[in-house]
């Protein structure tokens, strides 16, 4: 098996006396699509945020193509290949559309506030290219009609597909993706799913997908991690994972899996 | 030509640069139709102007404030030309500010201190060392960046309004230093004889001379604040003004951007200090306390951040409201203070129907609802 893009280890976050996350270790292959479900509350963002830099974990070590990246701050992290999606969509809302994904893909750019402000000859370039550039992700996402329009004009579904621009600009190597179909119709969910199984063939190397909706997950993910209550539960395919009854207790409940199925959580059976 | 149309040609050249929607700039022109209103109080910054002018009503608008900028160099006035110095030199302090609080979104409670680095050293250098002024001034530079790496650092490293806190302390600090180290400023007396600027041969030694460096100079500042907006820098701040979390993750080094965009907003306070040091030929630690910082402020918010015009409509209105009062004031006795209460009535008027500031006025926002609904009802 090829080496791990990125890798957890023992990841554990502490806010006072609330574990968030313990003892999390999973890793995500190359050219893999992750999904990680979980009740509310879970977790899931907790880990994104720690992965990301942007929380420091208490215990634990993330490792990103093969160099430990943790307590690195967030732009480093950013700039080394990992981009990410907000699960409260974080578009830069008075900005125009395609200014956004250009500011994905401020890691490209070079021009300092010198050579901004002497408005020096290699910016214009460097100006033009970053916006053709972003202009290519726009079409890709379909939103290349709407470039100038203010972002926070766009439907709620626009605007989760600007942020997967966003994130996709910056050609990352691994795309985290934070609850991207919450607000979505059917037919967007659709739309997506199959937007998100083609990114680890055509535009990045894997895809971490946070999501609640159980198509989606199973759909577009290879494999699936299962957190509750900070702990990792279950790991394995799409349907297996579905069927795992530590699963379903999570998201239901032990005392209504046991109405459900006749039998407690521990085996007893029981009269309904 | 003659020295005075030089300077209102120079003046007009200026003026059509700053114009917002100037034609040949694609990058970041949104087309077809004014965006949502911003949601914030208008500490925004954003790309060229909403409203769309046809090209004679820029050209007008052009015209006329050549003519305004050029009244006191041809009325020969010298009442008109320490005016206008002063109304410059405070645009000037007010768009650097700008650039901070519109960007940043953090405001200098202190940035007086930054003006009076400026205009210390360049007093202090001119006439105890002899020292050419464009030494002096930019000795002032250096100081005043390392004293704002200093204090900005560790305050914009934090999450929250830590910079006003900071540069609070660093005014009175500031103030104290310029009142109390007699040996070094003078204190309350003051340092008398700066010498006018001089670049090389060239001295600006007359009213109308010192005016037009300072037009020049605030014309550079207006430049260099667009410049920075349609940029990449520019648009990182911009982004994290909005979202410092998304900023990040697009690889915006947060921290590093407002230290710099603060760093900048203080040199440019510093350059304006030294500026006022050659055109008063005296100064003395009262322009530069704690009531001036907080006036800039104001300045700006009633202004509007929005765009390089609002600060100087700001800092225009201000100190002709100032002047007019102060000299009134002479007649009518409690007429000196009044700015202070008629300013703080501004502020809260324009806080509430024109967050933006008054260069984006327009009719305040509810009367412009109940416009246009009646023109949808009866339509």
């Amino acid at each position: 098996m090829a080496e791990p893009v990125l890798s957890t280890s023992g990841l554990t976050k502490a806010f006072g006396g609330l574990l968030a996350l313990s003892d999390v270790s999973l890793t995500v292959r190359p050219g893999e699509a992750l999904g990680i479900i979980g009740p509310n509350g879970a977790g899931k963002t907790t880990l994104f945020n720690v992965i990301t830099g942007a929380l420091l974990p208490t215990a634990g070590e993330v490792a990103f193509a093969g160099r430990t990246i943790t307590g690195r701050p967030v732009h480093e992290i950013a700039r080394l290949g990992i981009a990410r999606t907000f699960q409260n969509i974080r578009l830069f809302r008075e900005m125009t559309v395609i200014e956004n994904v250009i500011v994905g893909r401020h890691s490209r750019g070079r021009t300092g506030f010198v050579g901004a402000i002497l408005h020096l000859p290699g910016m214009r370039r460097e100006e033009r290219a970053l916006r053709e550039r972003a202009r290519a992700y726009l079409d890709l996402m379909g939103l290349a009609d709407h470039a100038e329009r203010p972002a926070g004009s766009l439907t709620t579904g626009q605007q989760r597909l600007l942020e997967i621009a966003r994130a996709l600009a910056s050609e990352p190597t691994v795309l985290l993706l934070d609850e991207p179909a919450a607000g979505l119709n059917t037919r967007e969910t659709e739309a997506l799913s199959a937007l998100i199984r083609r990114l680890p063939v055509e535009h990045v190397r894997a895809v971490g997908l946070i999501e609640h909706d159980m198509r989606l997950v199973m759909d577009a993910s290879d494999r699936v991690v299962v957190i509750d209550r900070g702990r990792k539960i279950a790991e394995g395919a799409p349907a297996d994972v579905q069927r795992n009854p530590d699963v379903i207790a999570a998201y239901l409940g032990a005392d209504f899996l046991a109405q459900a199925t006749g039998r407690a959580a521990n085996g007893e059976v029981r009269r309904s | 030509m003659n020295p005075t149309r030089a300077v209102a040609l120079r003046a007009y050249r200026a003026a059509s640069v700053l114009r917002p929607g100037r034609p040949g700039r694609t990058t970041d022109r949104r087309a077809g139709g004014a965006g949502t209103p911003p949601r914030n109080g208008g500490s925004l910054m954003t790309a060229p102007g909403q409203a769309r002018r046809t090209k004679a009503v820029r050209i007008a608008g052009g015209v006329l404030l050549a003519a305004i900028v050029a009244v006191p160099i041809v009325t020969r006035s010298g009442y008109l030309a320490g005016t206008g110095s002063q109304i410059g030199i405070n645009a000037i302090i007010a768009v650097a500010l700008g650039l901070l609080m519109g960007y940043a979104g953090q405001v200098s409670l202190g940035h007086a201190a930054f003006y009076g680095l400026g205009a210390y050293s360049t007093a202090i250098l001119t006439t105890r060392l002899d020292a050419p002024p464009l030494l002096a001034m930019l000795a002032g530079v250096l100081l005043t960046a390392l004293v704002a790496t200093l204090v900005g650092a560790p305050a914009l490293r934090l999450h929250g309004h830590y910079l006003a806190m900071f540069t609070l302390g660093l005014g009175i600090i500031a103030q104290v230093i310029m009142e109390q180290v007699r040996s070094l400023t003078n204190g309350f007396d003051g340092i008398a004889g700066v010498p006018p600027f001089r670049l090389w041969i060239v001295s600006f030694q007359s009213d109308a001379l010192s005016y037009g460096l300072i037009v020049a100079a605030l014309a550079g500042t207006m430049i260099v604040a667009r410049n920075l907006v349609h940029s990449r820098p520019g648009r990182a701040l911009r982004a994290l003004h909005e979202s410092e979390e998304a900023a990040g993750a697009c690889g915006v080094d947060v921290a590093r951007a407002k230290l710099k965009v603060f760093v900048l907003s203080a040199v440019l306070a510093s350059v304006a200090g030294s500026l006022y040091a050659h055109t008063i030929g005296f100064v003395s630690p009262d322009p530069f306390g704690f009531r001036f910082s907080v006036e800039l402020v104001v300045m700006i918010v009633v202004g509007g951040s929005a765009n390089v015009w609002g600060p100087v409509a700001g800092a225009a209105l201000f100190t002709l409201l100032h002047q007019f009062l102060r000299d009134a004031g002479q007649r009518v006795e409690f007429l000196d203070n009044l700015d202070t209460v008629l300013f703080g009535a501004a502020l809260v008027v324009v806080v509430v129907f024109w967050p933006k500031g008054l260069v984006s006025l327009r009719l305040p926002a509810r009367l412009r609802l109940r416009a246009r609904r009646a023109e949808e009802g009866g339509a």
